[in-house]
């Protein structure tokens, strides 16, 4: 879509569209990349040596914010100076996004699937899907009820 | 500044104007002489009924008693018979609203004796209170009993926030019961709908009655979800693995998860519609981009996983009565948890069949309504899984047994109409008639409240160590059944002939006999809920009769029929070790039950803490506050609120020790009247012979 | 049940004290996730709220006109840093000895979130001026219940940190307080996903 009707405002709805495109596209890659680390990655041994561990627990944070910040640098930027087009700067806000937030789980909250504890996994996963049912559900049912009134 | 501002910065809106007999006296007309006298009357049994109450308190100088065995209590035992206590009140009351209403109906001919307001309000209450204050306690009180005792642990995770649970509860009732005094409460149903709920249509205190009654509950039930998983998760006794937990237990465990993730979209509604009330947001009005579609939809993301709270519960009392009455394992018990949590797990994508001609796509209504029908599936493998453990059983026809036939056959009944509404063309014929009314009632009375009347009868016994009265239990439970079908099949038919739900009168006489038939109903129910009040009348005055303090009157198969009756505040003297499901029945067969362990250890208890009053009191007066626009005890009850919580994140003392040799004597002591009395075989289960041993069942074949 | 699974939760795990108090510890951080997990549905329904209503702007002002991405950008990254902070004081939590480390990076975060809350009033006050206050239209008011939400739970927090911090003086840090700041670390950080959220969806899915 190009021309004149692309320099007015997008339908409220269609930038949320890209947005959730964006973290369906994130959602994957991060679905790929643990499927990786399930398979081929390290898995140190919480040691008796205190030291190790505490460089290891120090890494972890500072890899977290120096992630945290980059994926947050981007998209501020993004918007700050628009290189992008309007659909893939929405799918890019949306993908930073929720890159960051498992930036946060992992490396904040220590959340890691291959050696989480079942009862918590079982919680985090469940609740995702209660969100994705209520919150998209909600923007289904609203977005067609919605158009059905216009 | 002057008289009046004071006046009005102390008390708010409260005025003369607000006491229910004002009408009456400005403007004596006979429609407000004739609704004023209800009101006023009920008005005053709540203000007797609490008089009452401090003065029996004051009489046997049992306020000590009440403060420090009771109330300040964080034990999951008292907690539960408090959360039981506060239901029974609340269905009495919910049940003559219904009873009026019926009433009103049966004479609704041309208009009845009530005006539309005290209808509405009618209505309201009835369904605000069944829900949120008489079923939702009712099935948090038993299995706050059980659950614990079943698991093998000694309390809850989280006793103290156990106590503030049940406060907010009773906090939220007493709001719900004080606006029988001043005020008047919403019009607009349970399920307080807007616009016409909003400060627009309704600028009184109504429906800001409703929301903080609600929210209060709300509050109460998330957290008491998050106790109840925890507790499940993580406090069930060594060799209690998921798959060996009884049934009940694992209906209490998908019950709180769905506590857990249903409440909050609860909360979210009424507070928005607070914001668009007390601060003109638009969330919901109809001018300035408010959609009111949008409290449908987040309501009702609440209401269908808590049709589901309510009825998971009731389904796992079934499951304990099935197996305890027919005297046989349950039958199908996998089956029986897949279906449970995929009834739970299903419950969260139905929600918009509570709203199908609300104008969406015939698409959209598809999907939803086809998902409705799925969960069906489920539970009719429930009914037969029931069925498969009544058959070669030797069946009982106790009470709890009654309740489970009659709820066996009339709920698959509702079932049924419930897969017909599912369809979205024969909803948007009988969507908000009283084929719904019917269908729901249908589910509730003999899903829910047979289930917890079961569950009463059959716990009871081990709560205070006697069995109650058989016979006024047979009353009241054959009455529930033949009141339920008179007072809701014509319901159906009614629904059919077109008339809608929550409305006052009719103009064409072919409702009438329907109507007349619904009201006789009525006095049956009421008639059933005597026999319970009579039934317990009677068992108190003969209890050392009824007494089973060997603690197994029905020859029970779980663990929390191997303790006392009633059991020692810590449960279980040492804790057990699990070696399969129906653990007690195992403990039994193998000889182990009744044995004396070779080592006792110091148990550590949580200590009485008044917490659960502060909040009780302290969220009353704030709701109290906000209905009534007393802003500065809103803050003053709110700082007082966030003081006892900072203030007990300060408490260290919090535990105490019950010494080993205490745990040893009380144990020696039970085991010696066990000792002491016969067993008996199931055929003397309601004499007074059974003192709550039973005999082997090889023992009762030489009988 | 080994160990190591035991120890695996969210928010830093803590190993060296005797086996009770981890076992608690268990049980009550669970919980407390439990109840994070809510809080994440309360977030969520507001989202989708905001979301079908960020038309409804009843010809009322909208996001070029109010929002602030400047604001934005430095809220974003003193609840961030803060986050940060807040693990360095987990660390030393678990693995320091004396009490002075903890406490500084405790009041850093402290600092953070205070710059974090001053910035975000400044900015309601500033919609409020710019003529969007909650009650102009429904989009405002969808704004005006998820954000100042959020704010609300950072205010809280920083009060419970305030409150472990008291208490620290009081008891020194005992095992009530590390229980203490282990949930209150689990909800700090929740909040900053709440945020990255926010920033996100609102903020910069409003102003792109």
């Amino acid at each position: 879509m190009s021309g004149v009707e692309d320099l007015g405002r997008r339908h409220g709805r269609g930038r949320f569209k890209d947005l959730l495109w964006g973290i369906g596209v994130a959602l994957s890659v991060l679905a790929v990349e643990t499927a990786i680390e399930v398979l081929f990655g390290e898995r140190p041994e919480p040691g008796p040596d205190r030291r190790a561990q505490y460089r290891r627990e120090l890494r972890d944070y500072l890899i977290g914010i120096g992630l945290a910040i980059l994926l947050t640098l981007v998209p501020f930027g993004l918007v700050h100076w628009p290189v992008l087009a309007r659909s893939g700067l929405y799918l890019a806000i949306g993908a930073c996004a929720i890159v960051q937030g498992a930036v946060h789980l992992r490396f904040f909250l220590h959340i890691n699937p291959p050696r989480q504890n079942t009862d918590d996994l079982h919680l985090v996963l469940f609740t995702s899907l209660i969100l994705f049912l209520m919150v998209g559900g909600t923007i289904w049912i609203l977005g067609n009820l919605a158009t059905r009134m216009h | 500044m002057n008289g009046q501002a004071v006046l009005h910065f102390v008390f708010g809106r409260l005025g003369f104007h607000w006491l229910p007999f004002w009408d009456m006296l400005q403007e004596p007309t006979k429609a407000h002489i004739v609704n004023d006298s209800i009101a006023t009357f009920a008005g005053a049994l709540v203000l007797f009924g609490g008089a009452l109450t401090f003065l029996l308190l004051t009489w046997y100088r049992a306020w000590g008693t009440l403060w420090s065995k009771w109330l300040t209590s964080v034990d999951h035992k008292r907690i539960g018979i408090m959360y039981i206590v506060v239901s029974f009140v609340m269905l009495a009351r919910a049940l003559i609203e219904a009873a009026l209403m019926r009433g009103q109906q049966a004479f609704g001919y041309g208009g009845g004796f009530l005006s539309a307001n005290h209808f509405g309000q009618l209505f309201s209450t009835h369904g605000t209170i069944m829900i949120f204050f008489m079923a939702m306690p009712f099935l948090t009180g038993v299995i706050n009993f059980v659950m614990p005792q079943q698991i093998g642990a000694r309390d809850v995770s989280f006793p103290v926030m156990n106590s503030v649970s049940l406060g907010l509860t009773t906090a939220g009732a007493a709001l719900v019961m004080i606006s029988l005094d001043i005020g008047k409460f919403s019009t607009g149903g349970w399920s307080g709908y807007p616009p016409y709920t909003e400060a627009s249509f309704q600028p009184g205190v109504g429906p800001d009655y409703w929301i903080w009654a609600v929210s209060l509950s709300t509050v109460a039930s998330m957290l008491t979800g998050i106790n109840f998983a925890v507790t499940i998760y993580k406090r069930r006794a060594p060799g209690m693995t998921f798959f060996r937990m009884p049934l009940f237990t694992w209906t209490a465990l998908c019950t709180s998860i769905l506590m857990i993730f249903a409440m909050p979209p609860l909360t979210v509604a009424t507070a928005l519609l607070a914001l668009d009330r007390y601060l003109g947001f638009h969330f919901f009005t109809n001018d300035l981009g408010g959609n009111m579609m949008n409290f449908a939809n987040i309501f009702w993301l609440f209401g269908h996983p808590e049709v589901y709270i309510l009825i998971l519960p009731a389904f796992g009392v079934y499951s304990e009565v099935f197996s305890t009455f027919s005297g046989k394992t349950l039958y199908g018990y996998v089956s029986l948890v897949i279906a449970t949590m995929s009834i739970a797990v299903m419950s969260f994508w139905v929600w918009l069949h509570h709203f199908f001609t609300m104008g969406q796509s015939a698409d959209v209504n598809a999907v939803f309504g086809t998902a409705t029908m799925l969960i069906g599936i489920p539970t009719g493998v429930k009914v037969y899984d029931w069925m498969l453990t009544m058959y070669r059983g030797r069946v009982r026809f106790t009470v709890p047994m009654i309740y489970a036939l009659g709820f066996i056959i009339l709920f698959v009944i509702g079932g049924v109409s419930g897969i017909i509404l599912a369809n979205p063309s024969v909803d948007y014929q009988v969507h908000n008639t009283l084929f719904l009314v019917a269908h729901f009632h249908n589910m509730l009375i003999p899903g829910l409240l047979f289930g917890m009347l079961a569950a009463y009868h059959f716990w009871f016994p081990k709560a205070f160590g006697f069995r109650l009265d058989e016979r006024w239990g047979m009353a009241a439970a054959v009455c529930w059944i033949l009141g339920f079908m008179l007072a809701f099949f014509p319901l159906y038919a009614l629904g059919l002939l077109g008339y809608p739900r929550r409305s006052l009168g009719y103009f064409d006489p072919i409702y009438t006999p329907y109507m007349e038939v619904a009201f006789a109903g009525a006095g049956v129910i009421l008639a059933a809920f005597t026999c319970l009040l009579i039934q317990l009348f009677v068992s108190v005055r003969r209890r050392r009769e009824y007494a089973v303090p060997a603690g197994d009157p029905w020859d029970g198969r779980s663990l929390e029929w191997s303790l006392p009756a009633p059991p020692p505040e810590y449960n279980f003297s040492v804790l057990p070790r699990v070696t399969g499901r129906d653990a007690f029945t195992r403990q039994k067969e193998d000889g182990t039950a009744y044995r004396l362990p070779q080592k006792f250890a110091d148990i550590e208890m949580p200590k009485n803490s008044a917490m659960g009053m502060i909040v009780c009191v302290g969220g009353f007066l704030m709701a109290f506050a906000l209905v009534w626009h007393m802003w500065w005890l809103v803050a003053l009850s709110a700082l007082g609120l966030a003081g006892a919580t900072i203030g007990r994140g300060f408490a260290r003392d919090t535990e105490k020790i019950i010494p080993a040799h205490e745990v040893e004597r009380e144990h020696r002591r039970w085991l010696e009247q066990v000792a002491a009395v016969r067993p008996v075989s199931r055929e003397r289960e309601n004499d007074s012979a059974n003192v709550g041993l039973a005999a082997h069942p090889l023992m009762q074949a030489a009988e | 049940m080994s160990i190591a699974t035991i120890l695996k939760h969210p928010g830093i795990n803590l190993d060296t004290e005797p086996r009770e108090d981890r076992v608690k510890a268990e049980e009550l951080l669970f919980g407390f996730w439990v109840f994070v997990m809510s809080d994440a549905v309360v977030f969520g329904v507001l989202f989708g709220t905001y979301i079908i209503m960020d038309h409804a702007r009843a010809g009322g002002p909208g996001p070029a006109e109010l929002y602030d991405i400047k604001s934005a950008f430095i809220e974003t990254l003193a609840l961030l840093s803060s986050s940060f902070t807040y693990g360095m004081a987990s660390l030393s939590l678990k693995y320091g000895t004396s009490r002075v480390p903890l406490v500084l990076w405790l009041c850093l975060t402290l600092v953070l979130a205070a710059v974090f809350l001053g910035f975000e009033s400044h900015d309601f006050i500033s919609m409020f001026q710019k003529g969007g206050p909650p009650t102009r239209s429904g989009y405002l008011s969808a704004f005006f219940a998820l954000v100042p939400l959020h704010g609300l739970h950072v205010t809280s927090a920083s009060i419970w940190m305030i409150m472990l911090i008291v208490q620290m003086t009081v008891y020194g840090v005992d095992r009530d307080v590390k229980l203490g700041l282990l949930r209150l670390g689990i909800l700090w950080h929740f909040l900053d996903i709440v945020w990255i959220a926010i920033f996100s969806v609102i903020y910069l899915g409003g102003l792109a």
